[in-house]
């Protein structure tokens, strides 16, 4: 194949775009890192330093003490339900999403309808009935009910995308394998498994975001501070506090984003690069 | 290959019991629920009023109900423009072969999309804070006259838009990537050889192959973004004087402030039935997956 050859100004004008959406997508996160790191002179001066005169950990020190703000729980108890979404949701999408890719079963294409329409159900409209049923449970204020819920409102939607996954590994691959005198369940496990990795990792994560993020259901949902997470541990605070210390905000906002980064950096060659085509195509 | 049919089952019946218990069961219990009057201080006991709790809805003054409908279409209406229009362009640009840093590029847009709903919040707050906030700072700059954005009963409603745009145009730009990225490399290089100029290539190739997505992307962040809650109540809690009281809050405020549960129902339930509509209209005229591989 040639190289066609585009001309200068498409290239000036291609690149000029994605550089001012680049500045426009950084710019609230860089104001939010550099109060971060502000002395609390600093970040209430007016008008307000683009580049920081000075530099201190104490925000970010105060975030963490309970004394003073609301100390480290309520990030534990959004790291322990944000992981325990994630290990579900992983195992129920990989499941669902195989049985819907290699199965064809009566009910199937409605069924998999349903699920584009349930997954379009806002978690709002339906949170007034969970809120009665984790009452009567005793699933409320708990971590297990939280879990199960951002679980199950998302996995319609990762199992219809481990569905997609699937659907890309050729059938050959399993009936080869079956031929060797593979069984059913080790084929899935030995040779669709780490061919959906990519999809299992890009669920998983997904599933800890939503977890790691929310705010409307544990707000509803929870009530004590053993089990809220530090979305709601912030909202409390800010409420609490007769002037809004941005600061502070601003250092919690900070340490919020830091895991989600983290866990997207880690798979960020999954989502990019999806399946390795490569290895399939021949 | 040959399988047994009812296996299908078997793989598929952790998520449906799943979705029975958190989906199906509330729905109809939310149903069943917006036609009785039940307090938040009694949730186990129930009287039956029929319809009084959707004709309490439409009565009401404070907010008006078409006020909550306007600002939820606006509101929706003007974010998923944005995020479409918006992701899909970028992931266009970003699908040229000669673009350097795509990585780059596609990792820093995901920003906004990984934070919480709560700190795209705050942090517009703090963007839009009339006094410390830098937007007023920039506007000075360029001797603007400052605005008070989230407290002013005509800018809340952009201002809230704004942040949500911000927030949302991630999201699809993953689904229209993912959508550029399924397209099987060989039919470009088809279309080279057979002479093919950029624009056929992206209106005759490209287009049809991921109207898909974009079908798929409209209806996923229209259900997303009629649900926002966080972003709206950490920046503005439905204010100043209602302007920015979308369903989401509006539901909030009736159940758990006011504690009629009943009446709150009866709101999930309209927002349910919108939501059903929108699914519906999309699914009937693209029906998605049926023509992906034709």
């Amino acid at each position: 194949m040639r190289r066609s050859k585009t001309n200068y100004i498409s290239r000036i004008l291609v690149y000029s775009i994605l550089i001012l959406y680049a500045i426009i997508t950084i710019l609230p996160l860089y104001w939010i890192f550099i109060t971060t790191f502000k002395t609390p002179a600093e970040a209430m001066s007016f008008p307000p330093t683009l580049i920081p005169r000075s530099f201190t950990f104490n925000n970010i020190i105060e975030i963490f003490s309970s004394s003073k703000v609301f100390g480290f729980r309520p990030f534990l108890n959004s790291t322990i339900i944000a992981l325990g979404t994630a290990l579900i949701i992983a195992v129920i999408s990989f499941l669902a999403g195989y049985g819907f890719a290699r199965y064809k079963f009566p009910g199937r294409d409605v069924l998999l309808i349903s699920m584009l329409f349930i997954n379009l159900l806002p978690t709002l409209a339906v949170i007034i009935p969970i809120f009665r049923l984790f009452s009567l449970y005793h699933l409320y204020d708990t971590y297990i009910g939280l879990i199960l819920l951002f679980s199950f409102r998302t996995a319609p939607f990762t199992s219809w995308l481990m569905k997609g996954y699937i659907d890309t590994i050729p059938v050959e691959l399993e009936e080869s394998a079956m031929i060797d005198g593979c069984s059913s369940r080790q084929t899935m496990g030995k040779i669709i498994a780490p061919l959906a990795a990519p999809g299992l990792a890009a669920v998983a994560v997904l599933g800890f975001r939503a977890a790691w993020n929310a705010f409307f259901a544990p707000l509803i949902l929870t009530t004590s501070e053993s089990i809220r997470p530090y979305t709601i541990a912030l909202y409390r605070f800010v409420g609490e506090q007769g002037e809004v210390e941005w600061r502070l905000i601003a250092a919690a906002a900070f340490i919020s984003i830091v895991p989600v980064v983290v866990s997207f950096g880690i798979f960020q060659k999954y989502f990019v690069t999806g399946l390795t085509g490569g290895a399939i195509k021949s | 290959m040959k399988r047994k049919p009812l296996g299908g089952y078997l793989y598929i019946t952790p998520l449906l019991i799943g979705v029975i218990l958190f989906s199906v069961y509330p729905v109809i219990q939310v149903i069943w629920m917006s036609f009785h009057e039940i307090s938040l201080a009694d949730i186990r006991s129930e009287t039956f009023i029929g319809f009084r709790n959707f004709k309490d809805i439409f009565a009401m003054e404070d907010p008006p109900f078409i006020s909550v409908v306007w600002v939820t279409f606006a509101f929706v209406g003007g974010s998923v423009l944005f995020h479409v229009g918006a992701g899909l362009a970028l992931a266009l640009l970003l699908n040229l072969g000669w673009v350097k840093g795509k990585n780059f590029f596609r990792n820093l847009y995901m920003l906004p999309w990984i934070t919480a709903g709560i700190m795209v919040g705050y942090t517009w707050s703090f963007l839009f804070e009339p006094r410390a906030g830098i937007l007023n700072y920039l506007m000075s700059l360029v001797h603007l006259p400052s605005q008070s954005w989230t407290a002013d009963p005509k800018l809340a409603l952009p201002s809230i838009i704004i942040a949500n745009i911000w927030r949302g145009v991630p999201y699809s730009l993953i689904l229209e990537t993912a959508g550029l990225q399924s397209i099987n490399m060989e039919l470009y290089d088809a279309a080279v050889v057979d002479g093919a100029n950029p624009l056929q290539i992206l209106t005759r190739i490209t287009l049809p192959l991921v109207k898909e997505f974009i079908l798929l992307n409209l209806i996923l962040d229209t259900g997303l973004t009629f649900q926002v809650f966080d972003t709206i109540f950490a920046m503005t809690a439905g204010g100043p004087l209602h302007r920015t009281e979308t369903f989401s809050i509006f539901m909030y405020y009736t159940a758990f402030k006011f504690g009629k549960i009943g009446m709150g129902s009866a709101i999930s339930l309209l927002l349910l039935i919108f939501s059903l509509i929108i699914a519906v209209i999309y699914i009937k005229f693209f029906r998605p997956g049926k023509e992906r591989y034709a």
